[in-house]
């Protein structure tokens, strides 16, 4: 016969444990600051890591603090996928207001209608922006500008690479570290087209063929736990990597050296959008604008080294110099890649990367 | 009749004690498996969202690539090759563990899973230290007049050295608890009825310790099939596993409907494994009985 300890035993258990679980997502909404009306709340969901610290640093926190009523969350996600996707599913009860995510996935978002359009009356600094700063459709401008750079490590004794070509050098046998299956790896192919003056919208075989000989020779396509890292300590001597994240990197470890190529560098420029039903969209249109504005984009580049978007940024020669900038910095002369050409053919390239390059 | 009520009443207890896990997989496994299925049947998009037409292109593309089989042949050589290694390395210390009083048989089942305090994470990255072209072994190597680099980064050996040791403990706690049937008395009974040893480890102890085998390997080689982190550092980048492809299809390419694809298959390599897993018990247990 079953004891009354026996009789409610597991109900009581099964209960508290659902309370629980429940309490668990209710402590989650306070914790959001639901329910408090007093304060605007901007959710801007965007790139993780270096970027998202800088991000908060130099354009968050100063735009707060000359605006005291708006609180602003930068949620990171992995990668500008998951931030659309993120997006995506909380389409008809919006969380987001504003979306940092690469130019080749904002084409795709945009015909899914997931950000809105905009202009300069509601957005003022979209008229100082640089060169194809702007959308030509009126989605999201440009948040920054960054490039594809070589990286070696200066206490190896090697002579500095000068070409996109020299990934595939024979003096640098087992010592090339390439993350190639990635956004880095359409760069290199784009790099490695304009360097020989090929059309990489018509076809990128000769770019396969040439990686697919130099991958005999890279130690790793996956460096652990990153290229500039490897580069640094000396497990590799040559590679690829981000500038502004090479740069910021090598101010701490000199013995990475860091070479825009004499071919040019090659632009990776993500965009900031404006997500469609943003719950905040008229704040969200103002920090915009101050984020894509002289002040925070002067910041991103003296301290971050991206290149400036706005034309108005007040900087010296020699801090446009080193910015990644395509207009006074490294990227002077360099490519700016039809991102939404590469965005419909991402999966046919990395997929002869895997197969013809690092599989073979 | 009155059988039929006591079993269902016994039935009854345990049940109420599924519930709470049985909502928590249904909301944490059934419902998102259930949204992957789908997933793998639509037409993929370039920003990865799934709410095209369906199609049953993606399983064609996945089934009908040599690539991918290539891909499924690493994962399931990769998974044996990790389970046979453990099992055989974790035997002894299973049996020594059974076969051990109860004091010492408690310090030796913590020493043994100790490592899983561990991160997988951290325990890779070691030995990416110990086997890296600049590491502990290659250096040691040249040191002895090897004049070549081993590649144990970027090739199947590194990832099976690493996986062995770091789901060793998965090894030793399945043994351990599948060695019930051993008795240091069996063992003793054969000795005296004049077996030696030898004969006595694989007339008895062998026999009885099968159960704890298929266990350990069953447990093994699920948990290295999606294994993802240390193939993708261990691997270099060089050698394609399910979970690594699952991954960059997720968030490289952003096809999301060929990455749940493979996940399904991997899924079918799962259920495949487990049908064999249970047929091999089931003879084994029958044979037990027999003997």
């Amino acid at each position: 016969m079953k004891t009354t300890r026996q009789k409610y035993l597991a109900p009581t258990a099964t209960a508290i444990l659902a309370l629980g679980l429940v309490s668990c997502g209710n402590g989650d909404e306070e914790a959001n600051g639901e329910g408090t009306n007093d304060e605007v709340e901007i959710t801007v969901v965007g790139f993780p890591g270096l970027f998202a610290q800088q991000f908060e640093e130099l354009v968050i926190e100063p735009y707060v603090e000359e605006n005291p009523d708006v609180t602003i969350h930068y949620e990171e996600q992995s990668n500008s996928a998951d931030s659309v996707g993120q997006i995506a599913a909380s389409t008809g009860n919006q969380a987001y207001d504003l979306a940092i995510i690469d130019k080749a996935t904002q084409g795709g978002a945009n015909e899914q209608g997931l950000f809105q359009q905009i202009d300069s009356e509601q957005v003022p600094n979209i008229d100082n922006l640089i060169e194809d700063g702007a959308n030509a459709e009126g989605y999201g401008p440009l948040i920054y500008v960054d490039s594809l750079t070589l990286l070696y490590n200066t206490e190896s004794g090697i002579e500095p690479p000068t070409s996109w070509g020299d990934v595939g050098d024979s003096r640098y046998e087992n010592e090339v570290v390439l993350n190639i299956a990635n956004a880095m790896g359409l760069s290199l192919i784009v790099g490695l087209a304009e360097q020989e003056g090929n059309d990489y919208t018509e076809s990128i075989d000769e770019e396969i063929e040439f990686l697919s000989e130099a991958a005999d020779q890279v130690q790793s396509f996956s460096p652990n736990p990153d290229v500039y890292t490897a580069v640094a300590s000396g497990s590799a001597e040559l590679g690829i990597g981000w500038y502004a994240r090479a740069i910021d990197f090598a101010e701490e470890n000199p013995s990475l050296g860091v070479v825009v190529p004499e071919d040019g560098g090659v632009a990776l420029t993500p965009t900031i959008n404006l997500v469609e039903a943003a719950p905040e969209e008229e704040a969200a249109l103002d920090f915009l604008n101050y984020a894509i504005g002289p002040e925070a984009q002067a910041a991103l580049a003296r301290e971050g080294y991206y290149g400036p978007v706005s034309s108005e940024v007040d900087m010296s020669d020699e801090e446009l110099t080193i910015s990644a900038s395509p207009d006074g910095g490294i990227l002077t002369g360099g490519t700016i890649p039809d991102w939404d050409y590469i965005a419909g053919v991402t999966s046919e390239w990395i997929e002869r990367i895997e197969r013809e390059v690092i599989a073979q | 009749m009155g059988n039929l009520i006591v079993n269902l009443q016994l039935l009854r207890k345990p049940a109420w004690l599924m519930v709470p896990a049985a909502i928590l997989l249904a909301f944490a496994f059934l419902l998102p498996l259930l949204s992957v299925a789908q997933m793998a049947f639509r037409e993929p998009s370039t920003i990865g969202i799934t709410d095209g037409p369906y199609t049953v292109e993606n399983l064609t593309q996945a089934v009908s690539d040599p690539f991918y089989w290539g891909v499924i042949r690493n994962t399931a050589v990769l998974a044996l090759c990790v389970a046979v290694a453990t099992t055989i390395l974790a035997y002894p210390v299973a049996l020594l563990i059974t076969l051990s009083n109860p004091r010492i048989r408690n310090i030796l089942l913590i020493l043994s899973v100790s490592p899983m305090l561990m991160s997988s994470v951290a325990q890779t990255f070691g030995w990416v230290v110990i086997l890296g072209p600049r590491g502990v072994v290659n250096t040691a190597l040249s040191y002895f007049g090897v004049d070549h680099t081993i590649a144990f980064i970027g090739s199947m050996s590194g990832i099976v050295i690493a996986l062995t040791e770091i789901f060793l403990p998965y090894a030793v706690l399945a043994m351990s608890s599948g060695f019930g049937r051993i008795s240091p008395g069996l063992v003793a009974a054969a000795r005296t009825l004049g077996a030696n040893p030898v004969i006595a480890f694989f007339r008895v102890t062998l026999p009885l310790s099968m159960p704890g085998v298929l266990l350990s390997l069953f447990l093994v080689f699920v948990i290295s099939i999606s294994a993802y982190v240390t193939p993708q550092v261990m691997g270099g980048g060089r050698v394609f596993v399910l979970a690594t492809q699952i991954y960059s299809h997720a968030t490289i390419t952003l096809n999301w409907p060929l990455a749940a694809t493979l996940a399904l298959l991997l899924l079918a390599m799962f259920g495949l494994f487990t049908a064999l897993s249970v047929a091999a018990r089931r003879r084994f247990s029958r044979r037990g009985v027999t003997q």
